[in-house]
């Protein structure tokens, strides 16, 4: 689904990722881990494609096509989800009413009717339910004024609304209390299949209880140095990240 | 003397009534001429170009309306005027319409004796010396509609370039709550220049909310002046939207006479290519206790320039005022440009007043995540703007009126 090949990446002059390799095939869950400033967010934000980032090098390869150079809607529309670290308040524009654009915009792109109001409004219901997010919080402006979790749990709606192939978390766990993880996780899980693809993108491995990786791949220094099963994340969690970072200064 | 001045000099001249006050108001414009930039109230709005057609006052027209959005779909009592002519009306009897010359001797003495602002104003004083018989419009105490009352100002400028000068007096009398709607129109592909003075004065206890809707067609000018005056202790709401014209300046003053009066003034203005838009707008506080609130905010894109004066005075009788005041505007594009002053003058000790003006781009963190989500960058960018301005739009208290007026600015945004 997935292949990145020797991709590099910039901001402000500055080289972020130095040559990442990754790839992900559907049905597969990814945890990518890292120490702060290993280029985790970095890798999410290229992806999705932010345009502060330039790109340097390698390419992407998503379903045939090259990633790096479509729009970022048009990614979207190809079927990536980016759920952000740091949602965007949205004053004025209802949860409710931009995702119907969005979920509009997306199947004109695949040329297909718009739904209509009815239909909207049932799919809306059943992935309601499914990420437990109350309607009253999607009448409301977009993330304005929601707590760190309500936050993170529209985004795992969104994510249900639009049905990605690919979605890429990028440090959805950040600020969430036990059970706020718990009830993302547990979206994200229910959304899985043997057709789309996860990219877990964290600094800790409690989020890792929830959602079960098939592959951990440590980034460090803007390439991904290690990869194993889950149980490396829990190694990282228990030796920290420093041998790591020695392993890569002798190597 | 001004091109102008000159071509409405016999407007001027054919007025039957009213002539001291007339001769008074074009021997002051005479005089003055014209405001030019250096004129501290005209210092960003330049009438140069506006003097230099050849404008007409053309009667006794009849247009054919081609359907007019806003007469089929806003549900009103209508009273229509062709070139600032009365046309016709359709009002209940609950309301009485009839011209200034024709009403009771106190109406007549109540309007020329009305609190304004406007009186130094050399564009006011064009109105007063060239517009028909004021056409005054009178709710009796108590009373209501259950619908607003919709003047419709048709310009056509089919034929010739057309100036029109009209005159409203509103009274809102004790109790009695008035919804007024004025919208402008024009025809023709000709240029328009509508001059118009609308006062509204409010008794005890009553309510006026009151709309201005520019929507002209074609290469409109506009210099329109509004006077709201709390007489008795009473409540306005007031909107201003403005979407197309070639020029507008909207004036509208606030003046309160009575304590524990309250006024609201909102405003809403789009400009693009070449349009010049200005509002400039006083909350007078005079007599303690009263509240004013104020907000407009802009979008401008192309070339445009957008002017904001916002002035709010507070005299030393004042004691106890709180007068609020924002102005907030997006720049669409490089070129397009906003000048905006906040003036407070205060000169009682025990008041609350604020004030504040920002201007900016869109924001860069929302676009990007509205496209990660799938959506284009110019319905991002659509969606925003609507954000932006639903502040305002949601002061319309008439479904179809907002409705009308979102889809205007929706299409506008979607170009």
């Amino acid at each position: 689904m997935l292949k990145i090949n020797n991709l590099q990446a910039s901001v402000d002059g500055k080289q972020i990722l130095k040559g990442l390799h990754l790839e992900v095939k559907a049905g597969e869950v990814h945890a990518i881990m890292g120490p702060n400033g290993a280029g985790k967010s970095t890798l999410a934000s290229v992806l999705a494609g932010r345009e502060d980032y330039e790109i340097t090098g390698g390419s992407v390869d998503f379903l045939g096509k090259e990633l790096l150079e479509l729009s970022p809607e048009d990614r979207a529309r190809e079927g990536v989800f980016l759920a952000f670290q740091y949602p965007v308040e949205i004053p004025g524009v209802s949860t409710i009413n931009f995702m119907k654009t969005a979920v509009n915009e997306v199947r004109k792109y695949r040329g297909l009717d718009p739904l209509d109001a009815p239909s909207f409004l049932r799919l809306m219901k059943e992935k309601m339910e499914l990420v437990e997010i109350d309607q009253s919080l999607l009448k409301r402006s977009l993330n304005e004024g929601f707590s760190g979790g309500e936050k993170k749990r529209n985004e795992i709606f969104q994510m249900a609304m639009l049905e990605p192939k690919l979605a890429v978390l990028d440090e959805t766990d950040s600020g969430l209390d036990i059970d706020a993880l718990r009830i993302v996780a547990n979206g994200v899980n229910k959304l899985k299949t043997s057709e789309n693809a996860v990219i877990v993108v964290t600094h800790y491995q409690r989020l890792l209880d929830y959602i079960v990786p098939d592959f951990v791949h440590v980034l460090y220094n803007g390439r991904i140095v290690k990869t194993g099963p889950k149980e490396l994340a829990l190694e990282l969690e228990e030796k920290g990240y420093d041998w790591i970072k020695a392993e890569n200064v002798t190597v | 003397m001004s091109t102008l001045l000159q071509a409405l000099k016999p407007a001027f001249q054919a007025q039957q009534n009213w002539i001291e006050q007339r001769t008074s108001a074009w021997n002051a414009l005479e005089k003055s001429g014209l405001p030019g930039l250096k004129d501290e109230e005209w210092k960003y709005t330049s009438l140069q170009n506006l003097d230099s057609q050849n404008f007409q006052v053309i009667k006794n027209t009849t247009i054919q309306v081609p359907g007019l959005e806003i007469l089929n779909r806003v549900d009103a009592y209508t009273i229509i005027l062709v070139n600032g002519e009365l046309s016709s009306h359709q009002l209940p009897d609950t309301i009485q319409v009839s011209r200034l010359s024709a009403a009771p001797e106190s109406i007549q003495n109540s309007f020329w004796n009305a609190p304004s602002l406007a009186q130094q104003d050399p564009l006011t004083q064009l109105n007063v010396a060239v517009s028909d018989d004021p056409i005054v419009l009178r709710l009796p105490a108590g009373k209501s509609l259950d619908k607003p009352v919709h003047l419709v100002h048709l310009l056509d400028a089919s034929q010739k370039q057309v100036f029109s000068a009209s005159r409203l007096l509103v009274h809102v009398e004790k109790n009695a709550r008035l919804s007024l709607i004025e919208s402008f129109h024009t025809f023709g592909s000709l240029s328009s220049f509508s001059n118009n003075f609308t006062q509204a004065l409010l008794e005890q206890d009553a309510h006026l909310s009151y709309y201005k809707i520019q929507q002209d067609t074609g290469d409109a000018h506009h210099v329109g002046t509004t006077e709201v005056v709390h007489l008795g202790k009473s409540t306005s709401h007031s909107v201003t939207i403005s979407l197309q014209g070639t020029l507008i300046r909207n004036n509208f003053h606030l003046i309160f006479k009575a304590p524990h009066s309250e006024g609201h003034m909102y405003g809403l203005y789009m400009s693009g290519g070449e349009q010049h838009i200005d509002n400039h707008t006083i909350a007078d506080h005079a007599v303690p206790h009263c509240f004013s609130n104020e907000l407009y905010k802009g979008i401008l894109d192309g070339s445009s320039t957008g002017v904001f004066n916002g002035k709010i005075f507070v005299r030393q009788d004042a004691q106890k005022t709180n007068a609020f005041q924002s102005n907030k505007n997006v720049l669409l594009s490089q070129d397009a440009k906003i000048n905006t002053k906040p003036q407070l003058e205060i000169f009682a000790d025990d008041v609350k007043c604020s004030h504040g003006a920002t201007t900016g781009q869109l924001d860069e963190s929302a676009l990007f995540y509205m496209r990660a989500r799938g959506i284009g960058e110019e319905q991002a960018k659509a969606l925003l703007m609507q954000a932006f301005a639903n502040d305002i739009l949601e002061k319309v208290e008439f479904d179809d009126l907002r409705a009308l007026l979102l889809e205007a600015i929706e299409k506008r945004l979607l170009k």
